[in-house]
């Protein structure tokens, strides 16, 4: 502390010995205010750095997060996505239509967005970023969004959609609240199977593919007459190798599994090509098992003859009556007429080649005893397609509904006038849907690690050894679990009660299954409606 | 004291008050955090609301430094502003937080304001803690309390007045020079060779505090050379510099047994020295008391108001920053 001079004297007065202090003193700064002042242009000078140095690097100071690995390339453009003073999400106090309009579109310049739903009410649709929130780094799921996002309008889905045309559905006006028994309906598009097909996985997950070991055997009109077991010898040496698992005989009986029809992408013989929906085209790899095709695999068992006997050697099955008396199948009704009037002709020329040697004739008086040969082969030709026709409908009729159909003789190759048209027909599309759930996403590949039982129970052979009850045809049911099979992991976790094993444990947000924009990838970028995708590009 | 004590009314009604405020924004922000199911952010309705509540009582709290350097502005007492500065400083942290979303917060810039925020909020709680308790200690325990900045000066002029009394009655030092044992400093101060001006205080009836007493000087006492000695080796440089001497008589017990020592070895006709030189040891441990309570009672303006002026330089950046891309 500084102390007051001494007076010129040198000594002190009285009135400086009861002035113990100095009465200046507070005219001149103290060390602790002078400290104070430096501290504060320190504090002022750091200040000033740090927004020098965010106004360098505005992203690493001012952005709450690293933008997705997508978007890394406008990292530090803020205006790539940003709009100065509007919101970018409209939860916001100054958000309007108008602010979301202009966010959005730097979103729609590159991304497609489809609208929800037609009944959804536009009002109540939140901006891109409300949902995809970015600024969450590099590896941030953007696109799984929080449950809230969902129920807030189908948690009162009646509330928030404009009025529609009496489509009242239980699983549309069940409130959803979450994925669970109580609070989720179950899925819609698992209540009734649409296919017309006529199929019976339990026989075909038989060994032997036969009812032989129970009394449907001895009832035709239930098990088709035959139910003689097959072996894998019975089988054509190239689908042999296909079915017949290392180790077993050929005298062995045959047993499918699940994968002997319903392969997967990466499991496809190179050249075999299928049709497929466009969604199942989009779809990851090995997420959905490709359509099961009847030359693949149906054709080592099942032949289609449009002229046939029993074949014994063959499980009991229609034989062809000669090598060629099939048909590919596939064929429309005018395709199928050719095609069997086609065989029969090349068999009349055959065993009469004269018929091709002899050109068209003018008719003579003699010409009276030829024109009869030749409707009598006619005759013969007709009588012989209208019985194929009649046979192939059975061999067809086996598998598919048939529907009667009209193939005009301009089509075909023979002239029906005298006798009037077979009773030609067409299949009816099986319509057995190639994904099941239509609004939701499943991936059989990140499934894998289970059994197909865990799920698809229905379609295993009855291991009671009790005959099917009613038909054996099984395809009216619907083989795919439902709700309560993904319950069993897609929940939170915890433990069984009784016996302490851990049970849930998988993501069970609605995102986990449903997308808001559509199930695949958007329009803009999703492949066409219809598409073939060949083994060697799945 | 800043709260409570005879303003404890008006303190509770800015209590009731903030209590009010905090509640009703916590209500509006839990009811849109369970509406959202996520934490309303900045730029949310109740977060928005709060974050301008909250920088504008950040600059309210900042407007109290030109209040005190201009005191000619004459709004509202000065008592009237710090106790708005505490209590709104003290509602500012629960409506910033709800701002700044429960600090679940990104970007190095937020958290730098947010860090100012917390820190200069931190270190004003802890001035008030200090400020409510330590003026009382300084009252009881320092009873001879003087100017901060004067204590030197003043130590030093008791030292002074000490040295002429113990130049005056000891024994001259023949092992030193003329002046005895005197550096000669305390000889400027003596006006009067009959005379010695003494500084003590005094403790009556409950009230004490310092005199200051002129005492009349006879002669030299015999046998107190010691005296003499031990005052120029130990006392002197504890009186001059206090605890920074680095002198044993800074703790109240070492100087208890040394001037003990000094009664029993020293003649009866010194006792009423000693104890004027035990005294002078003694309120010179109270100075070193007040600038050790001092520094407490002050230091942590050194960290709250340059980080003050700081937070309101990067809210000054934060404002604009945050509406051009929010």
């Amino acid at each position: 502390m500084a102390a007051s001079a001494p007076p010129p004297s040198g000594r002190h007065t009285s009135r400086e010995h009861v002035s113990r202090i100095d009465r200046s003193y507070f005219q001149r700064p103290s060390q602790f205010q002078i400290t104070r002042r430096w501290l504060i242009v320190a504090g002022l000078a750091a200040a000033v750095a740090w927004c020098g140095w965010a106004a360098i690097d505005a992203a690493l100071h001012v952005a709450p997060g690293p933008v997705h690995a997508a978007h890394a390339k406008w990292e530090k453009d803020c205006s790539a996505c940003h709009v100065p003073f509007s919101p970018i999400k409209n939860d916001t106090w100054l958000s309007t239509a108008q602010t979301r309009h202009v966010m959005d579109a730097k979103c729609e310049a590159c991304h497609r967005g489809p609208a929800h739903h037609p009944l959804q009410m536009a009002a109540e649709a939140g901006s891109c970023a409300s949902c995809h929130a970015d600024h969450r780094g590099r590896t941030a799921d953007i696109s799984r969004v929080a449950d809230r996002t969902c129920t807030a309008c189908h948690a009162d889905i009646a509330a928030h959609r404009l009025a529609d045309a009496g489509i009242e559905s239980p699983q549309v006006t069940t409130p959803i609240t979450r994925f669970d028994a109580e609070h989720h309906p179950p899925f819609a598009s698992l209540t009734t199977d649409p296919g017309r097909l006529k199929f019976s996985h339990g026989r075909h997950m038989r060994a032997g593919l036969s009812f032989a070991d129970t009394a449907v055997a001895s009832d035709p009109g239930r098990s088709g007459g035959r139910a003689s077991p097959w072996t894998y010898a019975m089988l054509p040496a190239a689908d042999r190798r296909r079915y017949q698992p290392a180790g077993s005989r050929e005298q062995d009986l045959v047993q499918l599994d699940c994968s002997s029809c319903h392969e997967f992408g990466a499991s496809l013989a190179a050249g075999d090509t299928r049709t497929v929906s466009g969604r199942l085209a989009a779809a990851p790899p090995g997420a959905y098992a490709l359509p099961v095709h009847f030359d693949r695999h149906c054709a080592a068992c099942h032949t289609l003859p449009f002229e046939g006997v029993v074949d014994g050697a063959a499980g009991g099955e229609i034989a062809p009556a000669r090598p060629d008396a099939v048909v590919p199948h596939g064929l429309d009704a005018t395709a199928l007429a050719r095609a069997i009037e086609s065989a029969y002709l090349k068999e009349v020329l055959a065993t009469e080649p004269r018929l091709l040697d002899e050109p068209p004739r003018r008719p003579l008086p003699t010409a009276r005893r030829a024109a009869t040969d030749e409707q009598r082969v006619r005759s013969l030709l007709l009588e012989k397609v209208d019985t194929a026709a009649n046979f192939t409908r059975g061999t067809c009729g086996k598998c598919h509904d048939v529907l009667d159909a009209k193939v005009p003789d301009a089509a075909g190759l023979l002239t029906h006038a005298a006798t009037g048209q077979p009773r030609w027909f067409e299949v009816a599309p099986t319509s057995v849907p190639d994904i099941w759930l239509a609004k939701a996403r499943f991936n059989h590949r990140a499934h894998q690690a289970y059994s197909c039982r865990e799920c698809h129970a229905a379609a295993y052979a009855d291991d009671s050894g009790q005959p099917p009850v009613g038909s054996p045809l099984d395809n009216p049911l619907v083989m795919i679990g439902g709700r309560e099979s993904c319950i069993a992991c897609h929940a939170p976790a915890g433990s069984n009660p009784h016996t302490g094993e851990p049970i849930g444990g998988a993501r069970f947000d609605c995102v986990e299954c449903h997308g808001y924009h559509g199930l695949g990838p958007h329009p803009s970028v999703a492949a066409p409606s219809v598409t073939t995708h060949a083994a060697s590009g799945r | 004291m800043i709260i409570g004590g005879k303003t404890w009314p008006k303190d509770l009604r800015w209590i009731v008050g903030i209590s009010v405020v905090a509640t009703v924004a916590a209500a509006a922000y839990g009811v849109e955090w369970s509406a959202a199911g996520r934490l309303p952010g900045g730029s949310s309705r109740t977060g928005l609301v709060a974050g301008i509540a909250g920088g504008l009582i950040i600059v309210f709290e900042l407007l109290l430094w030109p209040r005190r350097r201009v005191r000619s502005w004459r709004i509202g007492s000065a008592q009237a502003w710090l106790r708005a500065h505490v209590w709104l400083g003290l509602l500012a942290f629960p409506l910033v937080l709800m701002h700044a979303r429960l600090l679940f917060i990104g970007g190095l810039f937020n958290w730098a304001l947010m860090t100012m925020f917390l820190l200069v909020i931190a270190s004003g709680i802890w001035g008030l803690v200090l400020q409510q308790y330590l003026p009382r200690a300084l009252l009881e325990h320092v009873p001879a309390e003087t100017i901060y900045d004067q204590i030197d000066r003043v130590a030093g002029q008791q030292c002074d007045e000490i040295e002429k009394l113990v130049d005056a009655l000891c024994d001259r030092d023949p092992a030193a020079g003329v002046d005895g044992h005197g550096d000669g400093a305390a000889d400027d101060d003596v006006d009067d060779d009959e005379h010695a001006v003494v500084t003590g205080f005094r403790s009556m009836t409950g009230i004490q505090g310092k005199v200051v007493e002129t005492l009349a000087v006879y002669a030299a006492i015999p046998g107190t050379l010691q005296i003499r000695r031990r005052f120029f080796e130990e006392i002197r440089p504890y009186l001059r510099e206090g605890r920074r001497s680095g002198s044993p008589l800074a703790a109240a017990h070492t100087a208890t047994s040394l001037f003990a020592a000094l009664r029993s070895a020293g003649p009866a006709a010194a006792r009423d020295l000693i104890d004027r030189l035990e005294q002078a040891c003694d309120q010179r441990r109270q100075f070193d008391l007040q600038s050790r309570l001092h520094d407490w009672l002050h230091g942590w303006l050194l960290v709250h108001v340059p980080l003050s002026v700081t937070l309101g330089v990067l809210l000054a950046i934060h404002v604009p920053v945050a509406l051009w891309y929010w």
